[in-house]
């Protein structure tokens, strides 16, 4: 299933989408809950801008590129893992046909300069002095363009030589292999096919191995996902720190406003789940058993109530509070961990995605108790999962919701702490709809929450179709026949 | 690496200027905010969050720990958050702490950070729960702790397993930097890890830590730093503190002098599957010195931590390919291994000079050893040329992005500045300006009075198989091992540049260690921090 909205986008001409999104800029209220103010300019070309001014902290700014395409927009086959890629080779840029020219101004600049990719966005935030935005910066090593000017130019016109490429292509690979040493990365890898049979999610973000491994040979393909997505209709730039908007939209439209839009391809979409399904992973070492069950959710549309119950879910499941987690560590003590894999970042996703509720369990009781103790554990989940379906009826219920409002907003606010953590929280909300206001319409859909809003959602999400169950140990599958009640 | 890896999550909610000359503030004017200095031990710094941060530092930790009961000074920080407190009718355990703060967020559960000398609780709250915070948390915690035995002897156990199994058998890297950290300062009162020694936790009573809390927190021997900018709160946060006077004395350190020649721990783990390098010498430089930040850009030269920058990370791991990374320090740093940044509030009134060679195939290990300790000789005496200063202060000053990104940073430097006698400017303040006027004379004279090669404490961490024959091939200086052109990948015929670094393998090869068999010292991991006495 695709939201409506992004079917809708992407089916209409660049005209009309600029247009709309011009029209869903204008007047909204004032900003309540998040405690800065934002200002927001859209480019002829369809760049968005958003300054955020930060003056508490002083003479630093975090200029953030948000790229609205990451594992999710790889949607050709054998080509998975471009986005990551391109988070890479992004620095490898010519700047002014110098091999490595990029980063040697940015290192006359002085800067913390990073970036990381995502299913939904790629994301790069060098943060610097303000000094160093506008050139050209007199640095002890020679006068050196405005950071503006250089990350303009290698969003607009990335240069770099094949082989390059090639060299970089090959470095993912080492990053493939570390990340894979993790049994919870594996199974994410193992179930995102089976979960999704039709929809890019199908593949995680760094790729299949296979296509990693040829990615030196993917040059072409590359640049056809830079052509698509590295556009000015499909970015954003997020400014943070002690900046004065107006002049930063200035510069902006200087060196960006000659950059062409693009046609996005369309995402396919995914069928209704049929589940419930079940995937074993084999782990080579004779580590603790994990079980993770996870469930189908929604798109992510801040301000709907359905994402306020996601972002309130893993308060109700799986802290320290919650009924389902004290069951398990505390009274049971059948797991030694119960969190969600991956922390929220399958959950809170652009098209429909998964919750991943991971359990940790104990070697020696697996060797003991065998498939009896998994069943064991897994029946827990579920039906700690089912209580959902009956929040409201539960002796405390608005209580208990209401401290997790409270909870989920202080820790949201604890959370804006610097440049970068301000710009990434954010991005990652803005990126759904490209609403500078999304957090503060989350914050209100979060308030307005009731108890049987999260029955609602229990009912149509934590159903047995929508349920995916993934095992990792040493050794073979569970023999279908001990499995647990009401799994195939 | 400049890149993070693509999988790292994004945390969020729960899990985890000008562009024309007039709007631009002159760099040399970037400072962090505005604080207020207040003549007693308190700063505050402004912020617009709706959530106030509050930073406590009670100016005690291990070095004031009883001989024999190492570890009093983190049990008794832990188990003021963890152990009880309140009335005994009605005692705060852990459990219900957790749901009096739930509400306010996850920062409203107490956290604190336990280092040789001082004690460091944070806290972030909402500012309209702040009055209920003080009452129903930080004043019962501060003023009312009740050492319930069973919560201590959780926190206890906790806390040797920490020591027993993770520190001595799960973190190779944490194992020889805090191995290091002991080795130098041993003898002293900084000679021992701020967690506790395990015979010292197993001694420890409640009345233990009941008498050191009495003793070391007092209003008087502590430093607050927060963003708190509201009278009546403020008067509301000193209150809530234990009243009483400064007990607070430089630790005795008369014996944490540099010991002559070469002196080398080699700690061996059943199955380490490569080897850690440390080397380290006390040095007597604080913050305040007018040679800190020359030293400070000359060993971001050098070593530049978890970065690309540094003379060693070029040399080890960028050229050759040894290991993952190559570091050097003039100061003590927490949780390196994590950490890209260093974390501040741990403040000594003693530092030392360490360089750290993460791990490398135990065949080079003694070839290693040779090549870290030539190229600090080399450092030593050659310095820096005005080019090198110059790039390295570019790197330096970038450094302050992330010195100074977040608030609770900023406080947690205004406590060292308190610590280290620093008010005005404070650190991160004068960071950017001295980083700016420091020249490269001033750089390289640094280095003549504080770096040498010459009277060194080396740390190894390797493997139990390993560590006998190690310690014979560096005391008899044979078995010198580097990679060959082969092993580098080195296609025939060698290029220049390549010939130059197999030259320069064999200038470190043939460096002498002259570390004869008595000055090595071999003990098992598992037989690590069990007492203080180690050396």
């Amino acid at each position: 299933m695709i939201p409506a909205r992004s079917r809708f986008a992407a089916a209409l001409s660049l005209t009309l989408v600029l247009t709309a999104a011009a029209l869903a800029q204008p007047p909204k209220p004032a900003p309540k809950f998040f405690p800065y103010p934002i200002e927001t300019k859209t480019l002829p070309n369809g760049l968005n801008v958003v300054v955020i001014p930060t003056p508490e902290f002083h003479g630093m700014v975090t200029w953030a590129t948000v790229v609205l395409a990451g594992s999710r927009n790889e949607t050709q086959a054998g080509k998975t893992g471009l986005a990551h890629l391109f988070e890479h080779i992004m620095f490898l840029h010519e700047y002014d046909g110098q091999p490595d020219g990029y980063e040697q101004a940015m290192r006359r600049l002085g800067a913390f300069n990073n970036a990381f990719t995502d299913y939904d966005l790629t994301f790069y935030h060098p943060t610097t002095f303000t000094s160093n935005l506008v050139g050209p910066v007199q640095s002890p090593l020679g006068p050196t363009p405005g950071l503006i000017q250089l990350e303009a130019s290698r969003f607009k016109n990335l240069k770099l030589e094949r082989k390059t490429f090639q060299v970089e292509a090959g470095a993912v690979l080492g990053e493939y292999r570390r990340v894979f040493s993790d049994p919870g990365e594996k199974m994410i890898e193992e179930m995102s096919p089976v979960a999704f049979p039709h929809h890019p999610y199908g593949h995680t973000v760094i790729g299949y191995e296979k296509d990693v491994e040829n990615m030196p040979n993917a040059w072409d393909a590359a640049w056809e996902f830079y052509g698509n997505y590295y556009k000015p209709n499909n970015v954003a730039l997020i400014v943070v720190g002690n900046v004065e908007p107006k002049a930063v939209f200035a510069e902006v439209e200087k060196y960006y406003s000659d950059w062409t839009p693009s046609h996005p391809p369309q995402i396919p979409s995914e069928q209704a789940p049929q589940g419930p399904k079940n995937v074993h992973v084999n782990w080579e070492a004779d580590v603790s058993p994990r079980l993770v069950v996870g469930y189908h959710t929604p798109a992510m549309h801040p301000g709907s109530k359905e994402t306020a119950v996601t972002i309130v879910l893993p308060e109700l499941l799986v802290s320290r509070s919650a009924p389902l987690f004290q069951k398990l560590r505390y009274q049971k003590q059948t797991v030694t961990s119960f969190s969600i894999l991956d922390g929220t970042q399958l959950l809170q996703s652009t098209d429909p995605h998964l919750l991943l509720l991971d359990s940790e369990l104990m070697l020696d009781r697996f060797r003991k108790e065998g498939q009896a103790y998994v069943n064991d554990v897994q029946n827990d989940v579920i039906s700690g999962v089912d209580d959902l379906q009956h929040f409201s009826q539960q002796p405390g219920s608005a209580r208990v919701l209401k401290v997790v409002k409270s909870k989920v907003r202080n820790d949201f606010l604890a959370g804006l702490d610097s440049t970068l953590d301000i710009a990434q929280t954010f991005a990652w909300f803005y990126r759904f709809n490209r609403d500078p206001h999304a957090i503060d319409e989350l914050m209100q859909a979060i308030d307005s929450l009731r108890p049987s809003d999260i029955d609602r959602y229990a009912q149509k999400y934590f159903t047995p179709q929508g349920r995916i169950v993934t095992t990792l140990w040493q050794g073979p599958a569970p023999d279908a026949s001990t499995s647990a009640p009401g799994v195939k | 690496m400049m890149r993070r890896a693509c999988l790292m999550a994004v945390m969020l909610l729960l899990g985890a200027a000008a562009l024309s000359a007039q709007y631009m503030p002159s760099s040399k004017h970037v400072k962090p905010q505005k604080v207020h200095v207040f003549p007693t031990n308190l700063v505050t710094v402004a912020s617009n969050s709706p959530l106030y941060q509050v930073e406590i530092m009670v100016r005690t930790g291990a070095a004031d720990d009883p001989a024999g009961k190492e570890g009093t000074a983190n049990l008794v920080a832990r188990a003021l958050i963890e152990g009880g407190f309140g009335t005994a009718q009605a005692p705060v355990t852990t459990q219900k702490l957790a749901e009096i703060t739930r509400p306010w967020g996850d920062a409203a559960f107490p956290t604190v950070l336990v280092d040789k000398q001082s004690t460091t609780f944070s806290v972030m709250v909402p500012r309209d729960n702040w009055a209920e915070y003080v009452a129903r948390v930080l004043r019962p915690m501060f003023t009312q702790p009740l050492w319930l035995p069973k919560e201590v002897n959780r926190l206890r156990r906790d806390t040797l397993t920490d020591i027993q199994s993770g520190l001595r058998f799960e973190d190779e890297e944490s194992l020889g930097l805090l191995a290091l950290d002991n080795y130098v300062f041993s003898g002293t009162a900084l000679g021992h890890l701020a967690l506790g020694t395990v015979k010292g936790l197993q001694a420890i009573t409640p009345a233990d830590l009941n008498a050191f809390y009495k003793k070391y927190y007092t209003v008087g021997n502590l430093y607050v730093a927060t963003t708190i900018n509201n009278e009546q709160d403020l008067s509301r946060l000193m209150a809530a503190l234990p009243a009483g006077e400064p007990v607070y004395r430089p630790a005795n350190l008369a014996r944490s002098v540099v010991a002559p020649g070469r002196h080398l721990l080699i700690i061996t783990q059943p199955n380490a599957i490569a080897t850690g390098l440390h080397l380290g010498y006390p040095i007597s430089l604080k913050r305040s010195d007018t040679d800190y930040w020359p030293l400070f850009v000359a060993n971001v030269f050098l070593g530049a931590h978890r970065d690309s920058f540094g003379r060693l990370y070029q040399e080890i791991r960028e050229e050759r390919g040894y290991n993952y990374g190559d570091y050097s320090y003039i100061e003590y740093q927490y949780g390196r291994p994590q950490f890209q940044f260093p974390p501040p509030t741990t403040p000594r009134d003693q530092q030392y000079f360490s360089i750290w060679i993460r791990p490398v195939g135990h065949q080079y290990a003694h070839f290693i050893l040779k090549a870290m300790t030539a190229e600090l000789d080399r450092f030593a005496r050659e310095g820096m040329t005005p080019e090198q200063v110059a790039a390295a202060k570019i790197k330096a000053r970038a450094l302050y992005l992330n010195y100074a990104e977040s608030v609770s940073r900023q406080l947690g430097y205004r406590l060292d500045d308190l610590f280290y006698g620093m008010r005005d400017p404070g650190y991160l303040e004068q960071m950017l300006a001295r980083i700016d006027a420091v020249t490269a004379e001033q750089v390289n004279a640094a280095i003549k009075k504080y770096l040498q090669a010459q009277n060194l404490d080396y740390v190894i961490v390797t493997s139990e198989a390993n560590g006998e024959k190690l310690a014979s091939d560096i005391a008899g200086d044979i078995n010198v091992q580097s990679k060959t052109a082969e092993e580098y990948h080195i296609a025939q015929p060698v290029p220049p540049d390549k010939q130059q670094m197999l030259d320069q393998d064999k200038q470190w090869a043939a460096y002498s260690l002259n570390i004869p068999r008595a000055n090595i010292r071999i003990m098992k991991a598992a037989d690590m921090i069990e007492t203080a006495a180690e050396r």
